[in-house]
């Protein structure tokens, strides 16, 4: 079976020869015949499709097929596979390879990914359990499965197609820089086939850890470490559909325990975050990034304010953390940087980061966001990077100082 | 070490003026090739590129030139049972295709080839229960199709058909937190989504729902050194990004806070001055497929100045359809551009922090929706969305953008009494 498709550039036929070729998995199409393969097919399609002349199923599917893998932009040739798909002479596993075999050479291709949703729907609608399975994900000590074995099999499967599928989108956004069709399809997979499985997003964020990190110009990856938090977030602490556009909605049900992974969460990335701008000056996403997640924190930090002024212990924790922090800074001046040759006698790493300005663990704030700009401005930098250093100060100051 | 911006460089010998016969010609013997490989690989969005191309030509008065009984017949065709319009004969009916139709149309003045009452009932059924739209029966939802519904309901006088709360609740749902707007909610915000819902909001009256300063701001850094527009952080300028962006900006009165004439020289060196049309970026080959001249029309008279406040649609099929659009002043720092080095990253000047603008209270409750009342950038509201569904490296795509920019052009042409080989700068100094 085969795993990518290309054309070979060889513009005139010239052996007498078939000009498909299969070579280690790889179907390649000679150049010279495509302008005379496709409008052929293409007009077949059409004729069918004006009842003006017969074609049955298997000719269809062949005709769809090659139609496809030389212009997945072709919608009404997607939409016959829908047709054939719903009365079975199509099994949607077969459409799922045919997308991932054109992605391949058209990595951004919309009407294919759009098919590809509609194929992941129909399988979806076939599983009568999945509403049921979601809410068992939920409560996981309750035990109200009439059918255990149905519902295990239905969770395997999902969690197959799920991993296809992470596969399909991990491998078109590395066709194509900052793919937005192939990451916003990541997303709908997720929201779609995996509500309430937290396990699912803690994975995803920390195998994309490598990614973008190789990856630091793109903008969609990123956005995909968004939506992640964003998730884990609603789900660790506020149930299901909980956060709109301007943030949380209901009263906070966290426990001081699930309130603490969501700091660690936003910590980790903020750090993370930080040495990427650190290690690779001068890229816009990096600092796109962080503003969301700042964002993101801001947002949660206000709601907990408001929600939960009756936590002690939460805000004992945080005060705990914020006074590390700045006992951390104190240390060595107040928000003062040192200069790279003070910095020659400290051995330990983590202390160097501090120094540096990287955000000590547990401080997460304005001032401390304040002073990792500043601290970035004061070194030399590049500029490019203070230019985006500058950009994100005025954005603090626009946005979030006018909300806190 | 630190990292090189994306942005391309404008070589000297870049063309510097619209070449403006050139893309005439272009145009009109498009598709004279029926065979044409590339002719058969873009047939999927044929109406779509019959109505870029007809706009564009509306623009610089050569509509004659084009065959309007045989495209009308066309799109007789192309209506099928459901109301719903294909793209091109035998193909599928689609949102995106059915407002192209009614957008020649209109051109044309020729709404009765079609059943209109048909099209009006397909863009109702397509409407889901959260308010969002359909694309075709097969489900897909998108703010792209929000924008087509709505678009294709004002043109015909018909917006009271579908529910509009209910698709502004869904259009909103998807605004995001730094203003933008993606294709569903929760999606990544992208120029030509964003162009899509603000469009959307204009038709429908809740302009004041948008956080104009956030979004502004957003907008204008897309702008690069160059002088052209990307679409998103870190993408390379493209001149269909630049319609998108600068369309947006247009609608929520700001467009003051880009630098035109960088944009304008950053368009015009698209142009390919042998064959016509326009490629992506300066240095790129020109796609041989039709391509969104109307963008660079649209923007070229943006830039220099020409367009007057308002008019965003031929005078001609405005009055005939009833139509009053009305622009969003400018807001914010008049302190023309914002970056003298092209580089927006410090934000717009003297801003205001972002907050919603409450400028139209009364228009909380959309207007009368039997009478369509357009606001500003309404030709944005009227122009095809199609190019979301192509690749936008292949410009053919952004035409939409054109109908907006070409309507204005084409007005400031006729009033200048511009001979249409004049160069911009000339234009713009009679101006």
């Amino acid at each position: 079976m085969c795993d990518e498709i290309g054309f070979i550039q060889c513009p005139e036929a010239r052996y007498n020869r078939s000009p498909i070729v299969l070579l280690e998995n790889k179907l390649g199409v000679e150049s010279w015949c495509v302008k005379f393969l496709l409008p052929y097919v293409h007009n077949k399609l059409l004729l069918y499709r004006q009842r003006k002349h017969w074609l049955d199923r298997e000719a269809l599917v062949d005709i769809t097929c090659t139609l496809l893998l030389l212009n997945p932009d072709f919608t009404t040739a997607w939409n016959v596979r829908k047709e054939l798909l719903q009365c079975g002479a199509l099994s949607p596993e077969r459409d799922l390879y045919l997308g991932k075999l054109t992605l391949t050479k058209f990595p951004k291709s919309p009407e294919t990914w759009i098919h590809r949703r509609w194929v992941l729907q129909q399988i979806l609608n076939r599983f009568p359990a999945v509403g049921h399975h979601k809410i068992l994900l939920r409560r996981e000590a309750e035990v109200e499965v009439a059918d255990a074995e149905i519902t295990q099999h239905a969770n395997d499967h999902l969690a197959q197609i799920i991993l296809q599928e992470m596969m399909v989108c991990a491998d078109a956004a590395s066709r194509y820089p900052s793919n937005y069709n192939a990451w916003s399809h990541r997303i709908w997979v997720l929201r779609h086939m995996a509500q309430g499985n937290s396990k699912v997003f803690h994975d995803e964020l920390s195998s994309l850890r490598l990614w973008v990190s190789m990856h630091v110009s793109d903008h969609s990856g990123f956005h995909y470490r968004q939506f992640l938090l964003k998730e884990l977030i609603t789900d660790l602490n506020l149930g299901p559909e909980l956060w709109s556009n301007s943030g949380p909605q209901k009263q906070a049900s966290s426990s001081p325990d699930s309130s603490y992974l969501v700091d660690q969460l936003f910590y980790q990335e903020m750090e993370f975050c930080s040495d990427l701008i650190l290690s690779f000056p001068g890229h816009e996403a990096l600092w796109s990034h962080r503003r969301h997640v700042f964002y993101l924190w801001h947002q949660w930090k206000e709601h907990h304010r408001d929600c939960s002024s009756s936590r002690d212990s939460q805000l004992k924790h945080l005060s705990e953390l914020e006074d590390q922090g700045r006992s951390c800074l104190s240390r060595h001046g107040h928000g003062s940087v040192l200069m790279e040759v003070d910095l020659v006698s400290l051995e330990d790493p983590e202390e160097e980061k501090k120094l540096r300005g990287v955000l000590p663990p547990g401080v997460l704030n304005l001032p401390a966001e304040h002073l990792f700009v500043s601290s970035l401005l004061d070194s030399c930098c590049s500029h490019e990077q203070r230019s985006l250093a500058l950009a994100y100060r005025k954005w603090l100051d626009m946005v979030i100082g006018v909300q806190s | 070490m630190s990292a090189q911006l994306k942005d391309v460089i404008i070589k000297p010998d870049a063309p510097s003026w619209l070449l403006l016969d050139k893309h005439a010609d272009y145009i009109a013997a498009y598709g004279s090739k029926k065979d044409d490989y590339e002719y058969t690989l873009s047939e999927y969005l044929r109406m779509s590129g019959i109505y870029w191309g007809l706009t564009v030509m509306d623009l610089m008065g050569q509509l004659p030139r084009m065959s309007r009984q045989e495209i009308i017949d066309f799109i007789k065709a192309c209506q099928h049972e459901c109301g719903g319009v294909s793209a091109s004969i035998g193909h599928d009916p689609h949102l995106l295709y059915t407002l192209s139709a009614i957008q020649i149309l209109c051109l044309y003045d020729s709404l009765d080839a079609i059943d209109v009452d048909k099209v009006v009932e397909y863009v109702k059924g397509l409407q889901q229960e959260d308010g969002s739209f359909a694309g075709d029966k097969w489900g897909e939802i998108d703010t792209r199709f929000s924008f087509c519904a709505v678009a294709t309901l004002a043109l015909l006088g018909k917006m009271d058909s579908i529910n509009v709360d209910k698709a502004v609740e869904f259009v909103l749902s998807c605004m995001n937190f730094d203003g933008g707007f993606g294709c569903r909610p929760g999606s990544e915000s992208h120029a030509g989504q964003i162009y899509c819902c603000t469009g959307f909001l204009s038709l429908t009256g809740q302009l004041h729902q948008l956080n104009a300063d956030l979004l502004g701001w957003w907008l204008c850094e897309r702008q690069l050194p160059s002088g052209g527009l990307n679409g998103r952080p870190e993408k390379l300028p493209d001149v269909c990004y630049s319609w998108w962006v600068l369309a947006s900006l247009k609608i929520i009165g700001r467009i003051h806070w880009i630098d035109k004439a960088k944009l304008r020289r950053f368009i015009l060196a698209c142009q390919d001055e042998e064959t016509g049309g326009f490629a992506d970026r300066p240095g790129d080959v020109v796609r041989r497929v039709l391509k969104s001249r109307a963008q660079i029309f649209l923007q070229c008279s943006e830039c220099s100045g020409l367009s007057s406040a308002g008019g965003s649609f031929p005078h001609s099929v405005r009055d005939r359809r009833s139509l009053s659009p009305r622009r969003r002043a400018d807001q914010g720092s008049k302190s023309g551009s914002v970056h003298a080095g092209g580089r927006p990253a410090e934000g717009p000047p003297a801003a205001r922090p972002p907050q919603l603008a409450h400028h139209h209270p009364h228009k909380h409750r959309y207007p009368h929706i039997n009478s369509p009342q357009l606001e500003a950038g309404s030709g944005s509201g009227l122009i095809s969305v199609s190019l979301f569904g192509l690749n936008p490296s292949s410009a053919h795509v952004s035409i939409q953008r054109i109908v907006f920019q070409l309507l204005k052009f084409k007005h400031n042409l006729k009033t200048h009494s511009l001979h249409l080989n004049a160069s911009l700068p000339s234009a713009a100094a009679k101006n």
